[in-house]
């Protein structure tokens, strides 16, 4: 069977991600409907797809056509654009991360799929890439506790990607005018950083819940520019380092995800946004100094993920409403935290044993 | 020229003597070389010679750290985690990094030294002295934030695993990048820049560290320059020192 697809939303992540990507489907999807906010990017996007385009979520929802929704809609809409759907009866609905703002509001709103049986799958697409099923098989197999886990991001604008998945650009959308950034502000400061844990942050964020499930304390937080964060977690017994920085120029984006046990450390580095061209690279070095490098599939995160919504829609998967609800309150929670952090002073400083706060050394 | 005599009973640096003559020779001059292994109180055994090679030192006592400026005459650390020649090449490029991340991976008994190592590639990847602003620890992991010249922030990870020896990844996060792994399984370091023409990387050094650390305090003493291997040693011990874990 092929479920339609309508996707709220006409940015270069629908562009270039997900109408393209339903093709890799063998058939489970095909997009019929795009909707926008009034932009008009709906029909350039639809058109390239054999699709309807319409303005607003109405006519999309009402669409007979559309078997899923797809809310690819700007984060701020995304509990709005949930709700509209289960309220227009639908009971298939792909939601691109992060699911809500709040972990109250994440909590109520899993709360409300599960009690009419929707299927929801959140774009978290790490965590549907082979790589990391494979890795945390390894890291299984291995009974090893984790020590650490570090997380590197240091990325580049996501247009350079975009230009390999799409046979024209988009134009340009808008412009958004947004006042300049006063980095000494705390307030400013917070808000960025919490918006980066929420949006990027929890591209990794539920893999690390996957090896590290406890609430975590957070150790420290602090921004980096000229956009990004810095922060350090302490969650069953291990520690967690967290640090990306979005670049406006530079290399090929980074995107490594690195695991330690006792036995083995288990470096995981995931390809740039929006390409399609296998999924992560893992290696393993072992105790014995044995490095094993494994094939990269050639599925991706992107392809899995709505692989995963096909499985759920056939009834060959069970919904793990349970798991969705616990890692978007899992980010929110260290999102908050961070924000908290960085408002009181940039840095949460830990005191040493001895009482000092901060060392003055190498001099 | 007369051959500079070199006190030493480790089997590498009686082979860095052969490859290095006819400069210097075997012999216990107190005007040549002495090596002193790292174990124990080394630093008590930094005498009766014109200049030292420390190889592999144990972390200094924190009482400790101001004696050593007072030695006066060359003297090179050997720390293979972290070789001159190594950091030459990883700060050959200019990168302005906006962040800079090191993950060190190894063995119990070696874990402070590990430690010790990875702020040592933090403070070469930044350019300068750094200033520990925060740690965490656990059994079997420490995490560190600390801050170096012009505001730039660090964060050092070192997890205990493995048995002997371990692994280590500098990473300096900007628009070109450089990133150095070193691993206890090779004795050569990889140092690659990654910039928007791809990544490149730099040669292998293929010189052993023991000749390397005699060549360096031979051309010292020819040449009466300093070398700050024990100060940037002591800066590291400094770091990890100051929180102890």
């Amino acid at each position: 069977m092929t479920w339609g697809v309508g996707i709220i939303g006409a940015g270069p992540g629908v562009a270039a991600l997900h109408a393209p990507t339903l093709a890799r489907t063998d058939g489970d999807f095909r997009l019929v409907h795009v909707s926008d906010a009034g932009s008009g990017r709906a029909a350039l996007i639809a058109e390239r797809f054999g699709a309807r385009a319409s303005s607003g979520v109405e006519e999309l929802l009402a669409d007979p056509e559309v078997d899923v929704v797809a809310i690819c809609s700007p984060p701020a809409r995304h509990t709005e654009h949930v709700r509209a759907a289960l309220a227009a009866g639908r009971r298939a609905i792909f939601c691109e991360k992060p699911l809500a703002d709040t972990a109250d509001e994440a909590d109520r709103l899993v709360a409300e799929c599960a009690a009419v049986g929707a299927l929801l799958v959140v774009g978290t697409n790490h965590l549907f890439d082979p790589a990391w099923t494979r890795a945390t098989h390894h890291l299984s197999a291995l009974d090893g506790r984790i020590a650490a886990v570090t997380v590197t991001l240091c990325l580049s604008p996501n247009d350079r990607y975009h230009a390999v998945t799409m046979g024209e650009p988009l134009p340009a959308g808008a412009p958004v005018h947004r006042p300049p950034l006063d980095r000494d502000d705390p307030e400013q400061s917070a808000a960025i950083v919490r918006q980066l844990v929420a949006g990027l942050g929890v591209h990794d964020l539920p893999l690390v819940r996957d090896l590290v499930p406890a609430a975590p304390d957070l150790v420290w937080a602090r921004p980096v520019a000229p956009v990004g964060f810095d922060l350090a977690l302490r969650a069953n017994g291990a520690l967690v380092r967290f640090t990306t920085v979005m670049l406006p120029e530079g290399a090929d984006s980074l995107w490594r995800v690195s695991v330690v046990t006792a036995g083995a450390r288990v470096e995981v580095e995931f390809p740039p946004p929006f390409v399609h061209v296998g999924g992560a690279r893992t290696t393993v070095r072992d105790a014995q100094g044995v490095h094993t490098v494994y094939p990269i599939d050639r599925r991706d995160g992107y392809e899995v993920e709505w692989r995963a919504l096909a499985a759920l829609l056939r009834g060959e998967a069970a919904m793990e409403y349970d798991e969705l609800r616990a890692d978007a309150v899992f980010v929110l929670a260290i999102a908050d935290g961070a924000a908290a952090a960085v408002r009181a002073g940039a840095v949460r400083e830990e005191a040493g044993p001895d009482g000092a706060e901060r060392a003055e050394v190498g001099r | 020229m007369n051959a500079i005599e070199v006190r030493t009973d480790i089997p590498a640096y009686r082979a860095a003597v052969a490859e290095l003559a006819p400069r210097v020779r075997l012999g216990v001059g107190v005007d040549g070389v002495r090596v002193v292994a790292g174990r124990g109180a080394w630093w008590e055994r930094l005498v009766d010679a014109a200049a030292f090679i420390v190889d592999e030192p144990e972390p200094l006592p924190a009482a400790v750290l101001g004696r050593l400026w007072v030695i006066g005459v060359p003297v090179a650390v050997v720390r293979r985690r972290l070789r001159p020649d190594v950091f030459a090449d990883a700060t050959a490029q200019a990168v302005a990094p906006r962040h800079i991340v090191v993950d060190a991976w190894g063995g119990r008994t070696d874990a402070t030294a590990l430690l010790r190592d990875a702020i040592g590639w933090a403070r070469v990847l930044a350019g300068g002295p750094l200033s520990v602003v925060g740690r965490a620890d656990t059994a079997a992991a420490t995490t560190m934030s600390l801050r170096g010249p012009d505001g730039v922030g660090l964060s050092v990870t070192r997890a205990i695993g493995g048995g002997v020896g371990g692994a280590l990844v500098a990473t300096a996060l900007g628009p070109r990048r450089v990133e150095v792994r070193v691993d206890s399984t090779s004795p050569l370091c990889e140092v690659a820049f990654d910039d928007e023409d791809g990544r490149r990387i730099r040669p292998v050094r293929r010189e052993s560290p023991e000749r390397l650390a005699l060549r360096r305090v031979l051309e010292a003493v020819e040449s009466g320059t300093a070398l700050s291997d024990l100060a940037e040693l002591a800066a590291d011990d400094a770091a990890i020192s100051h929180f102890p874990g």
